[in-house]
């Protein structure tokens, strides 16, 4: 819920100018700075933060890619194709994956369904919507299950379904495009956890630690009213192609957007339907020996995974979120390095 | 247009393959899409929040627009330039899902529209001006809002398509058709033919070139195509790892060289531009493929 990548915006400071003759395309201008702004969630007030990109060595981490547990992956690669326009496409020419925009979903096979994640602090992964209430309905006359129907707030709508294997994905139609964009985790502690994706994969967002809100949801909330976030104890981190919104973990009162029991202890969440989350860095040695050093938990050393062809190592995160971290250049930037 | 929808129901495609075969020539990947534009503000702001086009720093020189697995480059222009579709770039595309709503959801936004909303079959179209006039047209039938496709004009289509499939080893959904098929249809349109690359569907049309054809081409007859070159939509660009092979080849094969391999110091890139079929202006660009170029 309520995930919010604002697109980029150029601060145009030169101008492109065509020239005459001679060079098809002749352009004289700066080198173009860019912002990122994000939607501050209690406040729900844009908030701009610009991000210097700087050199490779404090770049902060990609998101590169949600990794899923699922007994057909023909039939996931399918559902992510045709309901949230992913591209099919082989990884490194070997393993059947899907590319959105600038991060990819990996797929496991398993043999048994992989259990749900309602008692992880893996919520769901969300993709950005247009209008609500017809996106809604076109995939429910598609068959499509829902885990929450379409639901306003304030003027978005946002709605929760079930891929193939019960993992949650959430549209919100705070944007016009239906790209992937936000991961939705729970936290013990969402300052804590805030802190350690800014301290370890140099995350933007979460300026402040945010005080837990006193109020508790009223019982009387109707869809659409706003006044629920002053019940939310919620922040987010940002990488620059994905949302990380971080919600304080349900509790016992009761909530329209949680409609399990309340989470006492989080369970990893190795082995769920979304098993993991990865972020990529150019090198990935110098990141490791700074976890390391600093007794960040290394769940698994730094190898080629043959089945990707990729080097990485895992990390447990906070709130027992099991974490990859692999070596890889951004998407498209990378492309261009020689 | 999706181009099935346009043919006749029942069509037997023609099983026999073109005289030239694909297999002799690399396939070139789809690169980018380039406009001239007056107020590049204007054009960021309309392709990221209409389109939802991801804004990026092409190899960190330049802004530019990533759709999906390709780009939409820009150039200032001082001149509004000519959008009027009398070229062989007719329109650019994406997806959409719901066509009432969607078509209320840009008319909100002050979007201006060449052609308004209208049904075909259970889908629905519609052809937006872009900041410049540009046509982009919205098509509910890959129910996603992703950029798909390039529809061209074409004095003939058979032609064009053999050009692409010689030259840039693309091969046409269909096989060319026997003359015996080349009939118009109720509203003044020739079987069409397409070509997918990447993420983008080329799709072929003959010249809207009678009175008939004024039911989808409002503009009126046309029958003859202007160069692209200069115009709101000024040419497509495809790429290759290596394009001096692909320049000596089009140079031997009798392709015009519009201008020779040359960086393009505003991409960072190598490229060449050559004449293609219709006047259309193609640039041919020195570049690893999205994203398996990651992993060279």
């Amino acid at each position: 819920m309520f995930g919010l990548d604002l697109p980029a915006r150029p601060a145009f400071t030169g101008a492109l100018t065509r020239g005459k003759g001679g060079s098809h395309t002749h352009m004289t201008r700066q080198r173009g700075r860019w912002r990122d702004a994000a939607f501050g969630l209690t406040v729900f007030l844009a908030a701009i933060a610009p991000v210097e990109r700087a050199g490779a060595q404090d770049e902060p981490a990609h998101f590169h890619h949600v990794h899923l547990n699922v007994v057909d992956p023909d039939a996931t690669i399918q559902f992510y194709r045709r309901y949230f326009s992913a591209v099919p496409i082989q990884y490194r020419q070997r393993a059947p994956a899907l590319l959105t925009d600038r991060s990819f979903l990996l797929l496991t096979k398993v043999e048994t369904r992989a259990p749900k994640l309602e008692r992880t602090a893996l919520w769901h992964i969300g993709w950005g919507g247009v209008d609500g209430p017809a996106e809604f309905e076109y995939r429910q006359k598609a068959g499509l299950r829902f885990e929450t129907p379409v639901t306003p707030l304030g003027n978005q709508y946002y709605f929760y379904v079930y891929g193939p294997d019960d993992e949650v994905v959430e549209v919100w139609t705070g944007f016009h495009h239906n790209r992937f964009g936000h991961v939705h985790l729970f936290a013990d502690d969402v300052n804590a956890t805030a802190r350690w994706y800014k301290e370890w994969l140099l995350l933007e967002g979460h300026r402040r630690d945010v005080p837990k809100p006193t109020a508790t949801p009223s019982p009387d909330w109707r869809p659409g009213d706003m006044s629920i976030f002053a019940t939310l104890w919620t922040t987010q981190v940002m990488t620059p192609n994905c949302t990380i919104n971080i919600f304080g973990k349900p509790g016992p009162e009761k909530v329209v957007w949680w409609p399990y029991e309340p989470i006492v202890d989080f369970e990893p969440t190795d082995g769920h339907v979304i098993d993991h989350i990865a972020f990529s860095f150019r090198k990935i040695d110098p990141v490791l020996a700074r976890m390391r050093q600093a007794g960040v938990e290394i769940v698994d050393e730094p190898r080629l995974r043959s089945e990707y062809g990729m080097r990485s190592f895992f990390v447990r995160g906070p709130d027992k979120v099991l974490v990859e971290i692999v070596e890889e250049r951004p998407l498209p930037d990378g492309v261009w390095d020689e | 247009m999706l181009l099935k929808l346009t043919f006749p129901a029942g069509m037997v495609l023609a099983a026999v393959a073109g005289s030239v075969s694909a297999q002799e020539v690399e396939p070139a990947r789809f690169h980018h899409v380039h406009l001239n534009s007056v107020d590049l503000e204007a054009t960021f702001n309309f392709y990221q929040r209409m389109l939802g086009a991801i804004e990026v720093s092409y190899r960190s020189l330049t802004p530019a627009l990533y759709t999906e697995r390709s780009f939409i480059l820009v150039t200032q222009v001082d001149a509004p330039p000519r959008w009027e579709p009398e070229t062989a770039i007719w329109h650019i595309g994406w997806g959409g899902k719901d066509g009432p709503t969607e078509y209320e959801w840009f008319k909100q936004r002050g979007v201006e529209f060449y052609i308004p909303l209208t049904a075909l079959g259970r889908f629905h179209y519609m052809y937006l001006h872009g900041p410049d006039k540009e046509l982009v047209e919205v098509f509910t039938g890959s129910q996603n809002y992703r950029f798909n496709h390039v529809h061209l004009f074409c004095e003939n289509v058979e032609e064009t398509v053999a050009w692409y499939q010689r030259h840039l080893g693309l091969k046409p959904r269909r096989a060319v058709l026997p003359a015996s098929e080349l009939r118009r249809d109720e509203r003044g349109r020739f079987p069409g033919n397409s070509i997918q690359v990447d993420n983008v569907g080329m799709i072929f049309y003959s010249l809207p070139d009678t009175e008939a054809t004024r039911a989808w081409f409002p503009s009126g007859p046309l029958t003859k195509l202007a160069p692209t070159d200069g115009r709101a939509i000024d040419h497509l660009g495809f790429s290759y790892r290596r394009i001096d092979p692909v320049h000596e080849r089009m140079k031997a094969a009798g392709v015009e060289i519009v201008e020779p391999p040359a960086l393009r110091p505003d991409f960072g890139f190598r490229s060449f531009f050559v004449r293609g079929p219709d006047g259309l202006l193609i640039e041919f660009v020195e570049e690893k493929p999205m994203p398996e170029g990651l992993w060279d």
